[in-house]
């Protein structure tokens, strides 16, 4: 499958919402900081503590959900996907299975640094890598499953 | 990504070899990825109407035969895993 010969080798927040559907207050990326096109993307999330979920994760102590951080590797793994099978624009995008281990909490002020690696990528759908560190310190990975979907198909 | 029975799907193929470590891997994948006991796999049952596979789980299968036997198995085999002796058919084809 041939890479997306135009994809830039990093994405500032306005070209990666380019990509990818989600916005606000489901935005989990602020920037990708590599892309190699078929074998890895890294993109990073920067925590403060005014984000939204924490009002409710927890009240007396943020924590950030699990839930967030695989939704912010589902994300990098989208623009993985554009970046080696681009997609149409009117694509959304579904998780199938999601094996996912969360090593250590999350806490406000830190950023996530998501690296995406293939498993098996086709036209429509892939398998990949996902993992997560903050400091260096892996806190999340695990494998997923991830599949375009044009609207007018469901 | 549909995956399409077709008419000689239960005559031509050989059947799953109990003794036979990669049909028997093959089942082992195909009861995990569908959450079902390897006892329950009939290996001429259709895993589409019969066992509930659908596309995303069909790559799944795809992607954990290829990193248990190293092989590259390509996009267009997807349609033609309708049963798992069709799988471990595919997967020798490759393999060998």
């Amino acid at each position: 499958m041939p890479p997306k010969q135009s994809i830039p080798k990093s994405l500032d927040f306005e070209a990666l919402k380019a990509l990818i559907p989600q916005r606000f207050p489901f935005l989990m990326l602020d920037r990708v900081t590599s892309i190699v096109p078929g074998e890895r993307i890294v993109a990073i999330k920067n925590l403060t503590g005014n984000e939204w979920f924490y009002q409710g994760h927890f009240p007396t102590k943020a924590v950030t959900p699990g839930a967030m951080m695989l939704e912010a590797i589902a994300q990098a793994g989208i623009i993985f996907f554009q970046s080696c099978a681009p997609q149409k624009e009117n694509s959304t995008y579904l998780l199938g299975g999601a094996k996912v281990r969360f090593l250590e909490p999350v806490f406000p002020g830190s950023q996530l640094t998501i690296t995406i690696t293939p498993v098996k990528v086709i036209s429509n759908a892939g398998i990949l890598n996902g993992e997560i560190s903050v400091d260096g310190r892996i806190v999340a990975k695990g494998e997923f499953a991830l599949a375009a979907k044009p609207h007018n198909t469901w | 990504m549909a995956i399409n029975r077709t008419p000689d799907d239960k005559t031509s193929v050989q059947q799953a070899d109990s003794n036979d470590p990669i049909s028997n891997k093959i089942r082992k994948i195909v009861a995990e990825v569908l959450e079902v006991g390897s006892e329950a796999i009939d290996p001429n049952a259709q895993l589409v109407e019969d066992m509930g596979m659908d596309s995303m789980k069909a790559l799944e299968i795809l992607a954990a035969v290829e990193k248990a036997f190293r092989v590259k198995i390509p996009e267009d085999s997807l349609p033609k895993m309708t049963t798992v002796n069709r799988v471990i058919q595919i997967a020798k084809q490759y393999a060998s």
